[in-house]
């Protein structure tokens, strides 16, 4: 026989065995994440184990990278925070997670900003000399007599008050 | 290439760790803490490469192709294959350069140039020795070996029509295709390969 007889055989006797396979046990996507945590642990792998190893494999390689000086691509940066030990196992859980930490990373960096936001405001006072009075100005008094004027003449026009439909 | 941003990539390291678990069992390969001989790569080796094939861009993922899990099975499934031709390979060469005895016959290979726990590849190849260690993982559970049969010996395919010879509903099919997975998993781990 000769050598590509004997790879054409190979190949396709080991195909035979993978569309067999897919047959009796179902194809490759049929197995969730639940049940390949269930088959792992019936082999005596711990899934959490796994994925710690994997983590560190990835961090290895993510220092590689590094080292050369190279951009660490997204997808790497992803598997990071995927595998990272200690993270919530479920997927909703992860992704309010990875927009809590972008809320929070928004919030820092805004505030970072603020003072040079004050600078660019001209004239900016704050009016907190108001607060420590215990009595009405005689200004105070006019512009409240002014405004109570003025809701005086809105019920004489008849026009209907915020209350009117309750009261019908 | 698409980048699947949806997809948790530590999910889909325990499914294909799973996966792995079950093509070596397909192939009546190691055990939990074997390696395929020659070279050198357990189930979660293989699961490990082809994440960071993935993840470093090597392997190009197309969306209109299925998803993302779809393909890296697929792909890890091929490298098992290759590797075990690689091992056959390289366990023809070692017996080609071994000296022989005298009486000994020219093809039948001497028990000692074989590794502990491999398998002949020429057996674990046959469709009869598949089909030999998927009933011997059924023994004594009925309904899995009923289902088997309307796979193998009515040559049936799909969930309803394997359900309509049953007379089960197509979500039973799967939840015995479930169980049929552990148990041939299992028994592979457990009994064909540990003494």
């Amino acid at each position: 026989m000769t050598n590509k007889n004997k790879i054409d055989s190979f190949d396709a006797r080991a195909a035979r065995i993978t569309v067999l396979s897919d047959r009796v046990l179902g194809p490759p996507n049929e197995i969730d994440a639940a049940e390949a945590e269930d088959l792992l642990r019936a082999v005596n792998i711990d899934p959490q184990e796994l994925k710690a190893e994997f983590h560190r494999r990835f961090d290895a390689l993510a220092k590689q990278h590094a080292a050369r000086g190279e951009r660490v691509a997204p997808l790497l940066k992803r598997a990071l925070a995927d595998f990272r030990p200690g993270v919530p196992h479920s997927g909703p859980e992860r992704e309010l997670l990875r927009e809590a930490q972008t809320a929070i990373r928004q919030v820092l960096r805004q505030t970072q900003q603020l003072p040079q936001l004050l600078q660019q405001l001209a004239d900016l006072t704050l009016a907190t000399a108001y607060r420590k009075r215990k009595e009405l100005s005689e200004h105070d008094r006019e512009l409240l007599d002014e405004i109570a004027e003025q809701l005086r003449n809105r019920g004489k026009d008849g026009k209907p008050g915020p209350s009117s439909k309750r009261k019908r | 290439m698409t980048i699947d941003y949806g997809a948790d990539l530590s999910e889909l390291a325990v499914r294909l760790a799973a996966f792995a678990q079950r093509t070596f069992a397909d192939f009546g390969l190691g055990g939990p803490d074997a390696a395929l001989t020659g070279v050198g790569l357990s189930p979660e080796d293989f699961a490990w490469r082809v994440l960071e094939d993935y993840v470093e861009g090597r392997l190009a993922h197309e969306a209109s192709r299925g998803d993302v899990f779809a393909l890296l099975a697929t792909a890890l499934r091929n490298d098992i294959i290759d590797s075990l031709r690689k091992a056959a390979h390289m366990r023809e060469e070692k017996r080609s350069s071994l000296p022989r005895e005298r009486n000994s016959s020219d093809s039948a290979p001497s028990l000692d140039e074989l590794p502990a726990n491999a398998r002949d590849v020429s057996i674990i190849l046959e469709e009869e020795e598949y089909c030999r260690r998927v009933w011997a993982s059924l023994a004594g559970e009925h309904e899995l070996e009923e289902m088997v049969r309307a796979i193998l010996d009515l040559n049936l395919h799909k969930p309803r029509d394997i359900a309509a010879a049953l007379g089960i509903s197509p979500a039973e099919v799967q939840n015995r295709k479930k169980r049929l997975r552990r148990r041939f998993i299992e028994h592979h781990v457990f009994n064909e390969v540990r003494p």
